[in-house]
C-alpha cells in the first residue's frame, strides 16, 4: 500500500512500483506530474486534490480494480485495458480523456463536472457492468466515443449539454 | 438522458428500443432542452410525478445496444438504482 498525503512533494520521482494494491495521492498541493510504471493495481488507485495542475502518465498500467481521479490536468492511460471494478473522473480540468485499448469496466464508469471537458474515446469498451454517468460536464457536447459499446448492466444516466 | 439542448434525433431513434422485453429493458427517459437537466430519477421539465416518457416498473437489468455508432450506441435509460 502506498500512501501519499499532505506532502509538499513536487513528483513522483524515485517510487518505481510494478505491482500495488492500493495507492492513495491526495492533498499535496505542490504535486504537478507523476510517471508510474505500474502494471497492475489489485485494489484502488486514488489521487485528488493535489495540485490543479496533475498531469500523470500510466503508460504501462493495463489492469486496475477500482480507479479514481479527481482534479487532474491531465490522465494518460494508454495500455490500460480492463478494470474490474469502477473506473471515476470527478472534477478534472482535462479537455480530453483517451483509453484506448480499455474493452471492459466491471463496475461503474462516470464522468462527472470535468468542466473542460469535450472528447471522450474508449473505442474498444464493449461492457460496463455497472451504472454508466456523464454528467455536468459543461463542455462536452458530443458523446461519440464509445463505437464499440455492447452493454451497460447498470442505469445509464447522462445529463448535461450534450446534443448528439 | 436529460440536456439543455435537442435532443429530438437521439431520443427518437432510442423511443423505439424502450420496453420490457426490448433493448432498454428499465426505465427510459430522454429529454433535450431541458433548463435544468437532472440526473437519474430525476423528471424532465413539465412532467408529474408518476408521468413519464416510455416509463416501465421494470429493475435494471444488463441492456444490449446493438450496432452501437456514437452516442447512437448509449441507451438512455435513467433509473433510480445506480
Amino acid at each position: 500500500m502506498l500512501t501519499i498525503d499532505n506532502t509538499q512533494l513536487g513528483s513522483l520521482d524515485g517510487i518505481n512500483l510494478q505491482v500495488a494494491d492500493t495507492i492513495y495521492v491526495t492533498n499535496n498541493p505542490y504535486l504537478s506530474s507523476a510517471s508510474m510504471q505500474l502494471g497492475n493495481v489489485t485494489q484502488s488507485l486514488t489521487f485528488g486534490a493535489n495540485s490543479k495542475d496533475l498531469k500523470l502518465e500510466f503508460p504501462n498500467l493495463e489492469w486496475a480494480y477500482n480507479m479514481t481521479f479527481r482534479n487532474c490536468s491531465e490522465v494518460l492511460i494508454p495500455s490500460l485495458a480492463s478494470i474490474n471494478g469502477s473506473l471515476g473522473f470527478y472534477s478534472n480540468t482535462f479537455e480530453n480523456l483517451s483509453a484506448p485499448n480499455l474493452t471492459n469496466v466491471g463496475g461503474s464508469l462516470s464522468f462527472v463536472s470535468n468542466e473542460e471537458l469535450t472528447n471522450i474515446s474508449m473505442p474498444e469498451l464493449t461492457t460496463v457492468g455497472g451504472g454508466f454517468q456523464i454528467a455536468n460536464n459543461t463542455k462536452l457536447s458530443d458523446i461519440n466515443g464509445f463505437p464499440s459499446l455492447k452493454t451497460v448492466g447498470g442505469a445509464l444516466d447522462f445529463n448535461g449539454a450534450f446534443e448528439k | 438522458m436529460q440536456s439543455t439542448e435537442n435532443l429530438d434525433d437521439v431520443c427518437s431513434h432510442f423511443e423505439s428500443l424502450a420496453g420490457s422485453n426490448n433493448v432498454i429493458k428499465g426505465e427510459y427517459t430522454c429529454s433535450g432542452e431541458q433548463s435544468t437537466p437532472g440526473g437519474a430519477g430525476t423528471l424532465p421539465d413539465g412532467t408529474n410525478s408518476g408521468s413519464g416518457s416510455s416509463s416501465s416498473s421494470s429493475a435494471a437489468v444488463p441492456m444490449l445496444i446493438p450496432g452501437a455508432t456514437g452516442v447512437l450506441g448509449v441507451v438512455a435509460a435513467i433509473f433510480g438504482l445506480l
